[in-house]
């Protein structure tokens, strides 16, 4: 049994945040996700907008983490080779109600000290010709962007591995040993791991985590989400992210581009109790599509190319990212609800903090860690695909169309150290089966690289 | 010759032969793909096995 | 016309005969390395318009996979690399898919094992099965191929008559509910209506100096695919003749 210095469960983005922030250390590292792959809860359900924090209640932890991770995007996703882009987003006030409650968020944002202008009707058309001309007036945040959640998670982790982290998937937690207050051994279902100190990231699982480790009760909820992805031919031709007004009970839905322009629209939140549950259902997929036509009136179903849904962990309070009141040696990162991604660097720092409060060996970064991923070229809207192909010919054999995507950058993503065990995992990281035709004339072929690049048998691909 | 690839049935086409070093290169176009079978000692052997293996079931039917 | 060129994206029956049709000012493209789409390399109906194209003087590129279109160049990516082809006009024959889940608005779980008919009978010809028991919605060219293909293969398909309204399953399918009752199985196969394939950038939808002629059939009617491809061209020289 080998025993880490800091072990972390639960591999969705705020795990593999942190499990970079500690590689950077002397700390011998590893983390443990029950899925086949990081990035399979929340995180890949998350719409991919980095807030700047706007909207976040100031004062409150939530807030402090976001605003403190807000300014260093650009160059945090060009060490992890992810997608970002800074677009701002537009929240539209379309009744006088909701025009009436735009200086309140104006007001809020400038108590968080974000920038941001409350823009009349013509002028938000303007930033954003696909608004409704029904726009009275809008919030406009220009610090937002949209972001690769799971780039982000996949490139966290990767860098994580590259220093040494041990990153171990299909790895679940079902026990835990302890010695007085501390946690000795969890035990799993892949055997047991031995750790020094314990971080629960376990997201919509970080209640079970609590209690199995003994730790104080956890109190949190799976919130359910569903959400439209419309294709990438409508999504290029937007400027801004786009969005509602808020009201008492949700943020309202979004429709808003992906960094690789698909247009997402929704989610919706409804709090429910199984955390397993990720149905779509026609209703509220209609609903989520008829709000979203408020604010972009052309967006529409025929344009859909998937619908999905995911659980955010929901938990009263929320932002618990502090160390356990019993067990000595657990940290929790836990009820993050929707917004970790955009403060997943801070609450890694944050983090870090608290382990060495409690006496990790998280103190000092190692001189030659390594600090970020080369960058691999997608032949995507690259500009000069001639000095691609000059460079590795793979690029010239185009395996799935709708997205583009070329052998080169498949074979790269097997060459990983997190690299994928599953159909999907490929998609997560290179984009193939994942465009307008969701892989029916690329999966087939897809499935075959699988076998040639990562050693799969066909059976462990399609599992019959 | 025919083969059944994941992106359906390609007729192959031998255009040449070749040795490298101690490995057998037959040339070909898989359609209009260039491609080469590359055969070793070791495909040799397995092949040959595959073969005898089926002339014995039939033997010992 | 002289001195024009018709690029055309789509090697099966519809894109060789409209190349038939202009010769030599024909350039097609398909990113599968040999003519023939659907039908296959070696169905009579390809090997005759292959033939009439080739001689005809059409250019036949095959096995490049065209990525991009901006009204005057069309760009291939093949194993040569990039391939910019000049053009007048692009036609899109490029076939089509059977619909896709969320375009079939079935509702329910997300396992794997939804997949497309193209995929389950590519993979099928290959020896692996999709599911033992895969439910297979749809009711055309594509479901009685699968079917077949499947059963071949040593799976037990199962043909869904009715609309399917969900998937049941968390990480494998358990069940398909249709709207005449509940179908165990352990795959679905999506064979259900067929929209027309469009991945060229700057063509998927509207494309400038663009011809689409993808006449979706769901059951045969290799004549109504030729006599479309025709129509393209006519219509490609149209649009270069009003330029």
């Amino acid at each position: 049994m080998r025993t880490y210095d800091v072990v972390i469960v639960g591999g969705g983005v705020v795990g593999c945040a942190i499990a970079r922030r500690l590689s950077l250390t002397r700390a011998t590292v590893a983390l443990l996700e029950a899925a086949s792959d990081v990035g399979e809860g929340a995180s890949k359900g998350n719409s991919g907008i980095a807030t700047c924090g706007a909207e976040t209640t100031p004062g409150t932890l939530e807030s402090e983490l976001i605003l403190a991770s807000a300014h260093g995007w650009e160059a945090l996703c060009a060490a992890l080779d992810t997608p970002f882009e800074r677009i701002g987003t537009l929240s539209l006030a379309l009744t006088a109600d909701e025009e009436a409650r735009l200086p309140h968020m104006l007001a809020e944002a400038k108590a968080n000290g974000v920038a941001a202008e409350i823009v009349s009707g013509a002028e938000a058309r303007r930033l954003e010709p696909l608004v409704t001309p029904d726009v009275r007036a809008a919030l406009h945040v220009p610090g937002d962007g949209i972001i690769d959640p799971i780039r982000l998670t996949v490139g966290y982790a990767e860098l994580a591995a590259r220093n040494g982290a041990d990153i171990r998937r299909s790895t679940r937690v079902t026990g835990a040993q302890r010695d007085g207050d501390r946690v000795t051994v969890l035990d799993t279902t892949a055997g047991p791991v031995g750790a020094r100190f314990v971080v629960n990231a376990a997201g919509v699982e970080a209640d079970t985590v609590a209690a199995l480790a003994g730790g104080a009760e956890l109190s949190s909820w799976p919130r359910h989400g569903q959400a439209w992805l419309l294709d990438r031919e409508l999504g290029r031709h937007f400027a801004k992210s786009v969005g509602g007004i808020p009201d008492e009970v949700t943020r309202g839905v979004y429709v808003t581009p992906t960094t690789n322009r698909s247009v997402l629209v929704g989610p919706t939140a409804r709090n429910h109790d199984d955390r397993d549950d990720r149905r779509t259902d026609a209703e509220t997929l209609d609903a989520i599509m008829e709000r979203g036509r408020r604010l972009v009136p052309s967006i529409a179903p025929e344009r859909a190319i998937k619908v999905f849904a995911a659980n955010r962990p929901a938990g009263d309070p929320v932002y618990r990212v502090e160390r356990d009141a019993t067990i000595a040696n657990l940290v929790h990162a836990a009820a993050i609800r929707s917004t970790g991604v955009s403060s997943s660097p801070a609450v890694a720092e944050l983090v870090r903090a608290l382990l060495e409060e409690a006496g990790a060996p998280v103190g000092e970064d190692r001189p030659d860690a390594t600090l970020a991923l080369l960058p691999l070229p997608r032949l995507l809207g690259h500009p000069h695909p001639e000095a691609l192909v000059a460079v590795d010919p793979r690029y010239g054999q185009v395996i799935c169309a709708c997205e583009q995507v070329t052998a080169a950058e498949i074979a790269a993503a097997f060459a990983m150290r997190v690299p994928p065990r599953t159909l999907d995992a490929v998609r997560k990281r290179t984009r193939a089966t994942g465009g307008r035709c969701q892989g029916a004339f690329c999966q087939a072929g897809v499935s075959f690289l699988c076998s040639a690049y990562g050693g799969m048998r066909p059976e462990e691909v399609w599992p019959a | 010759m025919r083969v059944r690839s994941p992106i359906g049935d390609l007729p192959f086409r031998v255009t040449g032969i070749r040795r490298d070093g101690r490995e057998l290169v037959i040339l070909g176009e898989l359609g209009a793909w260039r491609s080469e079978v590359r055969v070793g000692a070791g495909d040799v052997k397995a092949v040959a096995q595959l073969a005898v293996d089926g002339v014995r079931k039939r033997l010992t039917r | 016309m002289a001195g024009v060129t018709v690029a055309i994206v789509g090697a099966g029956v519809t894109g060789l005969a409209c190349a038939a049709e202009l010769g030599r000012d024909a350039v097609v493209v398909d990113r599968i390395p040999v003519c023939g789409g659907v039908l296959g390399f070696d169905h009579d109906a390809t090997r005759r318009l292959e033939e009439a194209a080739r001689t005809a003087g059409a250019a036949l590129h095959l096995g490049e996979t065209a990525i991009t279109w901006d009204g005057a160049e069309l760009v291939a990516m093949g194993q040569d690399g990039v391939r910019r082809i000049r053009a007048d006009a692009l036609v899109i024959a490029a076939g089509a898919r059977p619909r896709n889940r969320a375009e079939l608005r079935i509702d329910g779980d997300r396992p794997h094992g939804v997949v497309s008919a193209t995929v389950a009978c590519h993979l099928a010809e290959t020896g692996v099965v999709v599911g033992r028991r895969p439910a297979i919605v749809g009711d055309g060219d594509w479901a009685r191929r699968a079917d077949a293909e499947l059963r071949h293969a040593g799976a037990e398909p199962i043909r869904v008559r009715g609309r399917a309204l969900a998937v049941r399953g968390t990480t494998r399918v358990a069940e398909l509910v249709c709207d005449d009752g509940v179908v165990a199985c352990d795959a679905v196969v999506l064979a259900h209506g067929l929209v027309p394939l469009r991945n060229v950038d700057g063509a998927v939808v509207d494309g400038v100096r663009t011809v689409y002629a993808q006449p979706c059939p769901d059951r045969g009617a290799i004549a109504t695919a030729e006599e479309e491809g025709r129509r393209a061209a006519g219509a490609a020289l149209a649009i270069m003749r009003a330029t």
